[in-house]
């Protein structure tokens, strides 16, 4: 699995949880909270990527995580594992 | 161990007076609808000086204990976050209060907001063991928020006390034994390190809950040992709610677990309006219902019209920060909803006195000072004519001094 293909799915389910992101293009280097997530927006996006993505990762190690980069590198350590 | 055990009678204490939250949000500059839309509290509950997890436990108890015989009662456990002492339990001075006699055991549990159901747990055991003796368990779970004032956690404060008879007749609740399962880590996501203080990080606490969630069904479907229908084999789902709108994500995740594709959002949206917001309507009078949210949720789900029938299954789903989480089920019984309705929980939840959002912060700021202090006596004319009109002669059980640390209480 390439961190390609993980940011390519968070991005996807980011659009598809918030309102009004049809026509954007997700950078990684920004928050979720860049892009009008509140909290229970995060938790279902990293919910549907990680069965999308076949990973399981304790969601405590989530919550220090700055940006989509971030949250993908360590959903690479998990799909690594 | 074919016995039936489970809630025989309940009742819940939503405190004497309220805040409304959308002006608390236009006080500090938020868009109200948007406040109430996230979190689904319209109001949340104030305790004046006089009141603390012992009266608001104790008065939760009385209603219950109107037409029960103190002396069937073999077992009071009383689960807190916010007890007034290390040592002392508040199950003792609820057993005072409420003239239980001498030949029970009584105790306090905790375990954040699990301490209700960690409450009922050996209640339970006990009851379904047969060593109880024929004798009842008196339950309570009482809780109240520190101050807030001025931070984002300000929208999702309570407080409230639920108390209920665990017993061979379980005629509110049958509580399904062999099925419970059970989630727990060490993690430090809200807590209280010293009396004054709780604190937190909000997304660790909401990421932890959702692992117990998902971490806890998975461990009730092996007990189970069948396959579940989530959608289909309960007919109402109850979450543990630190605020209403965590039951939405909580909602949301359990219907897609192990789905191949996901329920739509409108599809979702509509199964939580159906199935889970009658839970909700309890708490969304109180705000943060802490160890007795199960209860609150059981008992606003009873206090409706929404359809339900004898030999219906619900979920329940408790959390503790900390953590632990518990999933397990319950049938609902002949009489649930008659009994429940008779205890007419909004109605008296309607007589509570609303504040305003500059008594609000002298009350927090007030109640503040009061914890842990070894002297004082509480205002019974802090709000003008609220002891006169809500208290005196009621018979609710109000803290009347604290001298040397000594509590006493009495009955108004």
């Amino acid at each position: 699995m390439t961190k390609e293909k993980i940011i390519e799915v968070i991005s996807k389910n980011i659009i598809e949880n918030l309102d009004d992101l049809e026509n954007e293009t997700i950078d990684p280097k920004k928050s979720m909270k860049d892009y009008g997530a509140n909290s229970l927006d995060m938790i279902e996006v990293v919910s549907c990527s990680m069965r999308e993505l076949n990973i399981k990762v304790p969601r405590a190690e989530l919550a220090d995580i700055e940006d989509i980069e971030q949250l993908a590198d360590k959903f690479m350590e998990h799909a690594e594992a | 161990m074919n016995r039936k055990v489970g809630i025989e009678k309940i009742n819940i204490y939503g405190t004497s007076m309220i805040l409304d939250q959308k002006k608390l949000a236009v006080a500090r500059g938020l868009d109200p609808e948007k406040v109430v839309s996230d979190f689904l509290i319209d109001t949340r509950s104030l305790n004046p000086p006089w009141e603390d997890t012992v009266t608001m436990g104790a008065n939760a108890a009385k209603k219950v204990m109107e037409g029960i015989d103190p002396a069937d009662i073999g077992m009071l456990i009383v689960g807190t976050e916010g007890s007034v002492d290390f040592g002392k339990p508040i199950s003792t001075n609820i057993m005072g209060a409420l003239g239980l006699h001498n030949n029970i055991r009584n105790y306090e549990t905790k375990h954040a907001c699990y301490s209700g159901v960690a409450a009922m747990d050996p209640a339970l055991s006990w009851v379904a063991s047969g060593h109880n003796h024929g004798k009842k368990a008196l339950v309570i779970a009482t809780d109240f928020s520190r101050e807030h004032l001025n931070t984002k956690e300000e929208f999702v404060m309570g407080g409230t006390a639920a108390a209920f008879i665990i017993s061979d007749n379980p005629e509110v609740l049958e509580i399904e034994m062999d099925k419970r399962g059970n989630w727990s880590t060490d993690i430090y996501d809200t807590f209280r390190p010293t009396a004054h203080a709780e604190v937190g990080n909000n997304e660790v606490s909401l990421y932890s809950y959702m692992d117990a969630l998902e971490g806890s069904y998975a461990d009730y479907c092996d007990k189970v040992g069948e396959k579940i229908d989530y959608k289909k084999d309960f007919r109402y789902n109850l979450y543990h709610t630190p605020f209403p709108g965590i039951a939405f994500q909580a909602h949301r995740t359990l219907l897609n677990l192990n789905r191949e594709e996901r329920f739509k959002k409108k599809e979702i949206q509509a199964d939580f309006e159906e199935r889970v917001m009658p839970g909700l309507q309890l708490s969304r009078r109180i705000g943060s219902t802490y160890g007795c949210s199960n209860f609150v949720g059981l008992a606003a789900l009873l206090s409706t019209d929404a359809p339900i029938d004898e030999g219906d299954r619900i979920s329940l789903f408790a959390y503790g920060s900390g953590a632990i989480g518990e999933f397990y089920s319950g049938i609902i019984q002949k009489n649930s909803r008659e009994i429940v309705k008779s205890m007419k929980l909004h109605e008296v939840f309607d007589q509570r006195r609303e504040c305003s959002v500059e008594e609000y912060e002298m009350l927090e700021k007030l109640r503040n000072t009061l914890i842990e202090n070894p002297n004082f006596k509480p205002d019974f004319d802090l709000f003008g004519d609220h002891y006169k009109n809500h208290y005196e002669g009621k018979g609710l059980l109000v803290l009347k001094e604290v001298k040397d640390h000594y509590r006493t209480y009495e009955w108004s």
